[in-house]
């Protein structure tokens, strides 16, 4: 018999058994308040709800969808980048199987040094493309996108980013929200990772998409806190958007936005079937940048720009308080938090480390699968995202160390030394005045 | 007028000055007289005789001098107070001149011609230099061939000297490019800047300003209040460019139909026809400057019959196919990542027979390439790729077919572009060729 059935595992069930439900407790105090709660009794209550008004949903939906193509109005889409040349034509191809096909495509290069400016005035040409507009200096994504929107003619504005790709009806699944709520300003859509078959950076993140983006975004919208619109497939009202005045300097200028159509008044929704996809970072050291930059966007915006969201004033809403405090809390408040029970396992239970370790990984573990089903529940892909339960137990350590060491960073960074002014994903010259006049 | 002023007027009037005989010609009738004569050189007063002059078989080679200052096609001027200051030329001429005494001209119009404008440069001992002028339509004269030739068409003239060219007798310098009216080919044109979506030539450009503080964009007008640029978002006065904003490119905005667009199209209005070419439209032609060469000279001296020349075709692109050039910029970048793709990529060629390309002008090219697209299109994937090369074959790149697949488009290709060209009676050979290449990342 081998040493782990003869000992190891009767030595470790004997002392959660003695431990009693106290110590279970006392011990996994972070697991059971925050982590239980919110990824579970919240999802699964939320998922029950989602699922009892299914019928009531459809009818209003096909109602709006009605309503839309009678209507057919002309809708902008906006493509910013930079060195995006060589994903252009493909888009276009993509773009043209639509279901809803009144929209005027505008690409603004936003100062590219490879061959996007050939590639771009050729399909402008060849008219597979209405409008191309190139920045000779690069001016950052948050202006490329403005100049795009300055131009722009339609009635909805759809942002969205050159390497994805779309289901045949996603533009017409994004757009169908604004007319079942006139107090909608903007609609996010559902993206997907496209490429998780690639590497391991890629089937991680696919599953995390999963779960942050199409379960989580349907809870938040559920909830009326959803607070980020993505840069990769959005759509916005445009005498909304027009009247916030566009994008402000990011990063995290697609999260910065949403805070501020919500604070116009306005509704921000999640359209789960309105699916993009995307090329997640294929490697740990592009996705640990990718992180940082994401993670100090909301010390950035949602702590220091947008603090009067948490304070008393004429325009105060409950909901624009818990879409950035659920945000905040759950993100910066808990990784301190978790920070103080790591502390606090080594002070009171550096005996028991080894066991605790082994049941933490063993609850992480057995919620994935829990919520993996929900997941199921609300996926129109089951069958492709079969393929990624395998590496579900590799989570834990994705999203609850990987992922937690590189946010502390991101924090810590921000925090005290505004490191985000300095990313090079925007050129100096708006960073600095962005600094300086504290945005 | 009295019959001694006729008899005076039919006879060439020979005046000797020191060495030189010079032949005083007024009228055109007179020279058929002039073979009787001894003479250097003619002298003439009205331009028209000098091609009469130079088209005959017995003067043609004889030394032209313009009596009023400079005349293109002549060999000189002759000065009055100095008459004498000439006769160097002249003798050089005459004595270069001797070797085709005696000689025959070929009897074939082409051969005949050239063989004349041979002669006739060596000896000159010069080439024949195209010489800008508003006179022709083209805006080249090219002096001595049109004296000798009955055709005044100065392309057709260019298609005959390049095709000499090609066959050895001249070696040419290019001097200018000439793009002509597509419909009347003049050169003649007023080149203006339009909107590339309606044509009108009414834009207003705009330099765009980034204010970097707030990050709008937008046209200076959106900025200008009175004398300040003050931003519409942020209402914040831009002072300092390179530090409040800056100025990241231009923008153009139609007035008669709003379009806005950072690539106006060029269009070039032709004086003479009144057409509105689109640039990629005109038709270009290259103007040489022509040399005899050791083949030329021998050919000067035979009076052997050469071929007629051919028409040169010239290739032209069909807007129903992505550019090659980005074409190219696609696959590479496609190669790159083809591990994304279970089957891979592959490269599918037709060649469309020499036979029926060779037989088309650029015009009816362009429509057999159009509807060849159309025939190919609807058995391609939307994100396949077409393009053509520029050896005329239709290039498209496959993403992700298999081995069957490609066979099967292949066949269905074959099949249908042979029965198009077989029924508009093409060929009776095979049309068309057709290959798949793997491509290596």
């Amino acid at each position: 018999m081998s040493p782990i059935w003869e000992y190891i595992l009767p030595e470790y069930i004997s002392f959660w058994w003695a431990g009693g439900i106290g110590k279970f407790i006392r011990i996994f105090w972070y697991f059971i308040i925050f982590e239980l709660t919110r990824y579970i009794a919240v999802d699964f209550l939320v998922a029950a709800y989602f699922k009892l008004h299914e019928k009531k949903r459809e009818k209003a939906w096909n109602l709006a969808r009605a309503k839309l193509f009678a209507e057919n109005p002309l809708i902008s889409i906006i493509i910013p980048g930079k060195n995006e040349g060589p994903h252009l034509f493909k888009l276009t191809r993509s773009l043209a199987e639509q279901t809803y096909q009144n929209f005027e495509l505008i690409i603004v290069d936003d100062g590219s040094d490879d061959q996007t400016p050939t590639i771009g005035k050729n399909l402008e040409k060849l008219g597979l493309i209405h409008t191309f507009l190139r920045n000779e200096m690069r001016g950052g994504k948050a202006s490329a996108a403005n100049l795009a929107l300055r131009y722009c003619h339609g009635k909805i504005v759809v942002h969205l980013d050159a390497d994805c790709s779309f289901d045949y009806d996603a533009i017409e699944q994004i757009i169908i929200p604004f007319y079942m709520d006139d107090k909608i300003g903007a609609v996010g859509g559902n993206v997907k990772v496209r490429n998780y078959r690639d590497s391991l950076a890629a089937k991680l993140q696919a599953i995390e998409y999963l779960k942050t983006v199409s379960v989580g975004r349907i809870i938040t919208s559920t909830l009326g806190i959803y607070k980020i619109i993505s840069g990769a497939f959005g759509a916005f009202r445009m005498d909304v958007i027009d009247r916030i005045g566009g994008w402000d300097i990011g990063p995290g200028l697609d999260g910065d936005i949403t805070v501020k159509i919500r604070k116009s008044g306005f509704k921000t929704v999640f359209s789960p079937k309105a699916i993009c996809l995307t090329n997640a970072p294929s490697k740990f050291k592009v996705l640990t940048k990718q992180r940082l930059r994401w993670d100090k966007s909301i010390i950035r915006f949602r702590v220091r720009k947008h603090k009067d969201v948490y304070l008393p004033h004429q325009g105060f809403s409950w909901s624009n308080f818990f879409a950035l405090f659920e945000n905040v809390f759950y993100n910066v408040v808990l990784d301190i938090t978790w920070w103080i029970y790591i502390l606090d396992m080594y002070l009171n239970y550096s005996s028991s480390l080894d066991f605790i370790i082994y049941m933490n990984l063993t609850l992480y573990f057995c919620v994935g699968f829990v919520q993996m089903t929900s997941i199921y529940i609300f996926s129109e892909r089951r069958k492709e995202e079969l393929y990624l339960w395998r590496y579900l137990p590799l989570m834990s350590i994705y999203t609850g160390l990987y992922l937690r060491m590189v946010r502390t960073r991101a924090y810590f960074d921000e925090l005290l030394f505004k490191k985000s002014y300095d990313d090079p994903w925007n050129p100096y010259k708006s960073s600095s005045q962005a600094k300086l006049n504290g945005f | 007028m009295s019959l001694r002023r006729v008899i005076s007027a039919l006879r060439p009037e020979i005046r000797t000055y020191g060495d030189l005989n010079l032949a005083f010609v007024e009228h055109s009738h007179v020279l058929n007289a002039l073979s009787d004569f001894h003479f250097d050189g003619i002298v003439v007063k009205d331009p028209g005789l000098i091609s009469e002059i130079r088209r005959s078989d017995q003067l043609y080679l004889k030394p032209i001098l313009w009596e009023e200052g400079d005349c293109a096609g002549a060999d000189g001027t002759f000065d009055k107070d100095q008459p004498t200051r000439i006769t160097h030329k002249i003798q050089k001429i005459n004595e270069a001149a001797e070797q085709f005494v005696g000689l025959p001209l070929p009897g074939n119009g082409n051969d005949r011609l050239v063989a004349k404008l041979l002669r006739l440069l060596i000896s000159r001992s010069t080439p024949l230099s195209p010489r800008a002028t508003r006179d022709r339509r083209i805006g080249y004269a090219l002096d001595m061939l049109e004296n000798l030739s009955v055709e005044q068409d100065q392309l057709q003239l260019i298609k005959f000297l390049n095709h000499y060219t090609d066959k050895g007798y001249f070696r040419r310098k290019l001097m200018d490019r000439v793009n002509l009216c597509y419909e009347c080919e003049s050169g003649y044109l007023n080149f203006s800047e339009c909107c590339s979506s309606c044509e009108s030539i009414d834009l207003k450009s705009e330099q765009l300003i980034h204010h970097f503080r707030c990050a709008y964009i937008g046209p200076e007008s959106d900025y200008k209040r009175g004398e300040i640029l003050e931003c519409p978002k942020c209402n914040h006065v831009l002072k300092h460019i390179g530090i409040d904003y800056d100025k990241p490119s231009e923008i153009h905005t139609c007035m008669d139909c709003n379009h806005t667009s950072q690539e106006t199209a060029m269009k070039a209005k032709c004086v003479d026809c009144g057409r509105d070419n689109a640039l990629d439209k005109l038709s270009t032609h290259a103007i040489y400057e022509y040399r005899v060469t050791e083949s030329g000279t021998e050919f000067s001296k035979s009076t052997r019959n050469q071929m007629q020349p051919n028409l040169m075709m010239d290739a032209s692109d069909s807007d129903e196919y992505v550019p090659f050039a980005v074409y190219q910029i696609l696959r590479s970048h496609e190669s790159r990542k083809q591990d994304l793709y279970e089957n891979g990529l592959s490269e599918l060629r037709i060649s469309v027979s020499e036979q029926i390309l060779g037989s088309l002008n650029s015009g009816l090219r362009k429509g057999l390439l159009t509807e060849l697209a159309g025939i190919v299109k609807p058995y391609l994937k939307h994100q396949d790729i077409l393009s053509i090369n520029t050896d005329f074959q239709i290039t498209i790149l496959l993403l992700n077919y298999s081995g069957e697949a490609q066979q099967q488009l292949r066949d269905m290709l074959e099949y249908n572009l042979d029965k198009m060209l077989r029924d508009n009676q093409w060929t009776r050979d095979k049309a068309v060729e057709i290959s798949i290449s793997l491509l290596e990342s």
